[in-house]
């Protein structure tokens, strides 16, 4: 008769275990953040214990014995449960509350089992479960038994595949304006509405099929229900193929979003896949959301007419520096960042040898904002700040180093061009013809009286006060005028 | 023709601190200054014989900093038709600016009421360093009441330190408030004054207004000679709402095409009314009309409709309303209202009338009355003629001029 030492129930053994068969698992949804049913099912070995007896097969009537669903670290990471909520069914009898242990972590939980466990087939279900935020490559649950403090049976089962969402609460959608080949400065716009839990960490990316080039033009004009985290706001990143937005507060369920990018350069022809590709991915660049979005272009773009309607100079009279107006009407909205390069007649010559800071470019009407304005030689240059509204006639003026050169001489050599991006898209194919008019002395018919007259002609002024230099004055202009009817 | 001012380089390009003002004794119509760039372009004047010199009052150019003794550049003043010069003065002399005056401390400012929307008195009391000079020999003292303040009547009241001057009136152009005085020189040592200006309305708003500027002026040098500055010492006022607030065309502008009565302008509350008001409009303009007048806002109502009317004469330029209200509780339940700006404008929409249209006519018979209607009356009168086209002789019409009084939407 042999005897076997009795295991040393008091140490605790340091091996996490092994054997145990892993026959199955499944989840009833395994879409991320959707609430599931984990069912596994799993054959423990036997084992042997001996208590003054012989090798027994059984676990004795009685003894505790702790099923460890993945202990410690191991749900994969991301998959949660409420102790309050789950349900845990063994063999289909429902396992008793005060049966369920639950770590601290909470990430882990132990079935206290108050009979026997046969080494034979069992299939533990767990409702209640959540799956993980976003999808990710892999992580395994397992399952070990314990008797005491020792483990006994180690079983793993790789976590099934989870699937991210689609953007599915409203029917996703894209468009381009304009959508002809070629065209430098399309608007792209995409709307999706979140059908999963968006954190405040996470990122939007829209990658572009091969045959797009996005750059420094392109920028996120519309970011509609995405408001700012932080007081920098809503990033906007543009690479060569892809736009990030990043820094916004997290967004629940079902908020329709719009994100709109201007400034894209349309391919030259077709390409073989079309697919833009919207995705909401985590802090780890796991997917949260995506879709696939395709659209069509039609058309080629063709460098447009500026349809300039008005150009003008205040005054005609070569006296003084003149302003000058012409106004556009073309239709079609004029990118942001684009150069406007007025070249005047070359009788002209902008001749001062003032300092630039004297000139200023104004825009009015279907745009606001010149964000620079320059002159060399006879070439007036402004940059668009903004983009243009194409339904509104814009006037541009120049105020600066304008004088005509001779009087009564019709000017007809004025060009207008537009370029974007180093090339030309915009041309004005007439320019209307500006005369200019008589020459009239410095002093004119106009004899300017002052209230209070002083000693010299060339003491002349108008009067104004209180004279302090950055206070708010009245200036008094008092004059006679040759004129007998002013006509309103 | 209008008038073309540039002012030159050394000026700020938006010359004015805040809008521009533009007046003159000798031309009619509501003036109006366009500024761009340095340079006004002034429009508005009716069409008149010149017979005399013509004044051009700008007020609120802002002066351009001191260089030593160096004038600024040249001005220029034309009289324009389209781009030509009709005639003009093209190399009118720069000035030469005063130094900046030195500083006034405020000690104290205060209203007699923190309500925005009430007319209210005004305490100031500062203390000079720079003597304020004999009024005989030009010391003037004049306070700025910043743009929050919108006034359009002041009917003079003021007071100050009887040792200062023993009698004082005041008069206002264009929010600032100059004071009458007969005062001898006042040193600091003779002590600080007190200036109190009565009868002008709180702010529309809520919130904290802008800073009052108190000045110490000489106009016989037409230098200030000190003035307080918002850096050195607040000189504003806080005012709250004190009931819940009544909107009146979105608290935007109305527009009023001369000659016709406006679309249904709306007085709207958020809740049903609590208190049956009675809203009584008053314009300082008694040619404009007002329908119906006065307006009542029952118990349980939200709101309230009214039109605005305006003769074709009337200058072209803003028009307050500024709203009476009774029947409130005693501790009000509800502010005054803010004061509804009415734009006087002219060519800016076009007015329709319209015919009823008619399926046919019997023949041999008389078709039913026909509306001649129009949504928006004419202020004074407004005649129609009505004709068949073609000369058909055929059929014919039993009037063949309609007038529409004043305030009248159809006529048949």
């Amino acid at each position: 008769m042999t005897s076997q030492a009795s295991p040393a129930l008091s140490t605790p053994v340091v091996s996490t275990g092994s054997g145990g068969t892993a026959s199955s698992i499944s989840l009833t949804n395994s879409s991320v953040q959707a609430n599931t049913t984990l069912t596994i099912s799993f054959t423990p070995s036997a084992i042997s214990l001996a208590s003054n007896s012989s090798i027994q097969i059984e676990y004795p009537k009685g003894t505790k014995i702790l099923i460890k669903i993945a202990p410690l670290t191991l749900f994969p990471i991301g998959f949660t449960f409420l102790p309050s909520q789950i349900t845990v069914t063994l063999d289909g009898t429902a396992v008793a509350a005060n049966k369920l242990h639950f770590a601290a972590a909470f990430n882990f939980f132990t079935i206290e089992l108050a009979s026997a466990l046969s080494g034979t087939a069992h299939t533990l279900v767990i409702d209640q479960m959540s799956t993980p935020n976003a999808s990710f490559a892999s992580g395994n649950f397992y399952v070990r038994t314990t008797q005491a403090s020792a483990y006994i049976n180690a079983m793993t089962f790789t976590m099934p595949t989870l699937t991210p969402g689609d953007f599915s609460t409203t029917t996703p959608s894209m468009s381009i304006y304009p959508d002809e080949y070629s065209h430098p400065y399309a608007l792209y716009t995409f709307n999706v509405t979140t059908s999963k839990y968006i954190p405040s960490t996470a990122s939007f990316v829209i990658t572009f099929p091969a045959g797009y080039t996005l750059d420094s033009y392109a920028d996120c004009t519309k970011l509609i229900n995405l408001n700012a985290s932080t007081s920098t706001g809503v990033l906007c990143t543009v690479s060569a193929s892809t736009v990030t937005i990043t820094n916004f507060k997290a967004l629940p369920i079902g908020t329709a979003l719009e994100i709109a990018i201007f400034g894209i350069t349309n391919p030259a022809s077709s390409i073989s896949s079309s697919s833009f590709v919207v995705s909401a991915l985590d802090a780890s660049s796991n997917t949260i959301e995506t879709v696939s979005l395709s659209s069509s272009l039609t058309g080629t773009f063709a460098v447009f007419d500026l349809n300039v309607i008005v150009g003008r100079m205040t005054p005609r009279n070569p006296v003084v520096d003149s302003a000058f107006l012409f106004t556009a009407d073309p239709g079609l909205q004029l990118p942001k960042d684009a150069v406007m390069t007025v070249t005047f007649d070359s009788d002209f010559s902008i001749l001062y040898s003032e300092t630039v800071d004297l000139i200023e470019c104004i825009a009015q009407g279907g745009l606001y904002v010149i964000s620079d304005c320059s002159v060399s030689g006879v070439v007036l240059t402004m940059t668009m700040g903004a983009t243009s509204n194409a339904s509104v006639p814009i006037d541009f003026h120049y105020f600066g180093l304008l004088r005509f050169p001779n009087s009564n001489e019709v000017l007809t050599g004025f060009t207008v061009t537009l370029t974007y991006k180093g090339s030309t898209i915009a041309q004005a194919s007439t320019f209307p013809t500006i005369t200019s008019a008589d020459t009239i002395s410095k002093y004119s018919l106009m004899r300017l009286m002052l209230i209070h007259i002083l000693a010299t002609l060339s003491d002349i002024s108008m009067d104004f006060y209180p004279r302090n230099e950055g206070e708010k004055a009245n200036y008094l202009f008092t004059f006679t005028l040759a004129t007998t009817t002013l006509d309103a | 023709m209008y008038f073309l001012i540039r002012f030159p380089s050394d000026y700020d390009p938006q010359l004015f601190k805040y809008d521009p003002v533009v007046e003159s004794s000798q031309l009619t119509g509501a003036l109006v200054g366009t500024v761009m760039s340095r340079q006004i372009i002034i429009t508005g004047f009716k069409t008149m014989t010149v017979t005399e010199p013509i004044t051009l009052r700008l007020w609120g150019v802002v002066n351009p900093n001191k260089v030593d003794i160096t004038r600024t550049g040249t001005f220029t003043l034309a009289l324009m038709q389209d781009d030509d010069v009709i005639e003009g003065n093209f190399a009118i002399p720069g000035i030469i600016p005063y130094l900046a005056p030195e500083s006034i401390q405020f000690s104290a400012v205060s209203s007699t009421t923190s309500y925005s929307r009430y007319s209210s008195d005004y305490t100031f009391t500062f203390s000079s360093e720079k003597a304020i000079p004999d009024s005989g020999l030009g010391g003037q003292l004049f306070v700025d009441f910043p743009p929050d303040y919108l006034i359009d009547s002041y009917d003079g009241g003021c007071d100050i330190n009887e040792d200062f001057s023993f009698f004082v009136n005041c008069y206002l152009d264009n929010n600032r408030v100059f004071v009458n005085a007969s005062n001898s020189q006042w040193t600091e040592t003779m002590g600080s004054l007190t200036l109190e200006i009565d009868g002008i309305r709180t702010p529309d708003d809520d919130g904290e207004a802008l800073n009052f500027i108190i000045f110490n002026y000489d106009s016989s040098d037409k230098r200030i000679l000190s003035r307080t500055y918002s850096t050195l010492n607040s000189g504003s006022l806080t005012y709250t709402y004190d009931g819940i607030l009544i909107s009146v065309n979105n608290d935007e502008p109305v527009d009023v095409e001369v000659g016709t009565y406006t679309d249904e302008i709306v007085i709207k509350l958020v809740n049903a009314s609590e208190q049956t008001l009675t809203l009584t409009p008053n314009t300082l303009n008694s040619t404009i009309t007002i329908t119906p007048f006065p307006l009542t806002i029952q118990l349980g109502e939200k709101e309230v409709r009214f039109r605005v009317a305006a003769p074709r004469d009337i200058l072209l330029k803003s028009f307050y309303i500024t709203w009476s209200k009774t029947g409130d509780s005693l501790v009000p339940t509800y502010a005054n209202l803010r004061r509804t700006n009415l734009r006087m404008r002219s060519g800016y929409v076009s007015r329709v009338v319209a015919y009823e249209s008619m399926e046919y006519i019997p023949a041999g018979g008389i078709t039913f009355p026909l509306l001649v209607s129009t949504p928006n009356p004419p202020y004074t009168e407004l005649l129609v003629t009505l004709s068949i086209l073609n000369g058909d002789t055929l059929a014919t019409l039993s009037k063949t001029q309609l007038t529409f009084a004043k305030g009248d939407f159809s006529v048949n």
